[in-house]
């Protein structure tokens, strides 16, 4: 087996515990999601403040999260 | 496999998958910005994931972020947050159905970004391996 042949399969074991890393915590934020939505609908009412708060948070996380990763390769 | 993650999340989100058009059409305004919201949050969290592994170097780490894909993605999530930044705080008919074609644009830049990824993934592979003969 070459160093290239041993490259490609770990690159491949890589992908894979990447996917079951992340498919699962994906697969479960999409349910909730869905989940709440349908209750907002069943419920026939708005997002309150504290349901919006969460999202907001978890977007800003994100772009926080984003811009130090940008901040910290433009200083590399 | 890691696109596939990446592209099943962004095309989800991307397409509202998972709602009928029953429920869809009996969405309000602010549920509908608040919906996007949320999709859009799922679509950028494997982004995240992404940016968050070590910086690419030719023929080091496997896993590894390409610095100008994450300027593209911190761009993307920017402009997603200021349309449903404007749509949340207007929250009628008009102002959700421009928050919307803008998130739906976003988001599908976003898919083309991933797919691009695995592009240059699949380069790096390449030159790894041409660096090992």
């Amino acid at each position: 087996m070459t160093q290239a042949t041993v490259l490609l399969l770990l690159k491949i074991f890589d992908g894979f515990m990447f996917a079951v890393e992340h498919a699962p915590a994906l697969m479960a934020k999409w349910r909730g999601h869905l989940a709440l939505i349908k209750t907002l609908i069943a419920e026939n009412r708005d997002p309150t403040d504290a349901e919006w708060q969460t999202v907001e948070d978890t977007a800003q996380s994100q772009t926080d999260a984003l811009r130090a990763v940008v901040e910290a390769d433009a200083q590399t | 496999m890691k696109n596939l993650v990446f592209f099943a999340a962004a095309f989800l989100a991307g397409c509202g998958i998972g709602l009928t058009q029953a429920e869809k059409d009996a969405l309000t305004p602010e549920q509908t910005v608040f919906k996007l919201a949320n999709e859009v949050n799922i679509a950028f969290a494997p982004a995240v994931a992404y940016a968050q592994q070590p910086k690419c170097k030719a023929g080091e780490a496997i896993r590894c972020h390409d610095p100008k894909v994450v300027k593209i993605f911190l761009d993307l999530r920017e402009e997603a947050n200021a349309a449903l930044k404007t749509a949340r705080a207007n929250p009628d008919t008009a102002a959700v159905s421009v928050a919307t074609g803008i998130v739906r644009r976003l988001l599908g830049e976003l898919q083309s970004e991933l797919l691009k990824v695995n592009a240059q993934g699949a380069r790096y592979d390449a030159s790894n391996r041409f660096a090992f003969t």
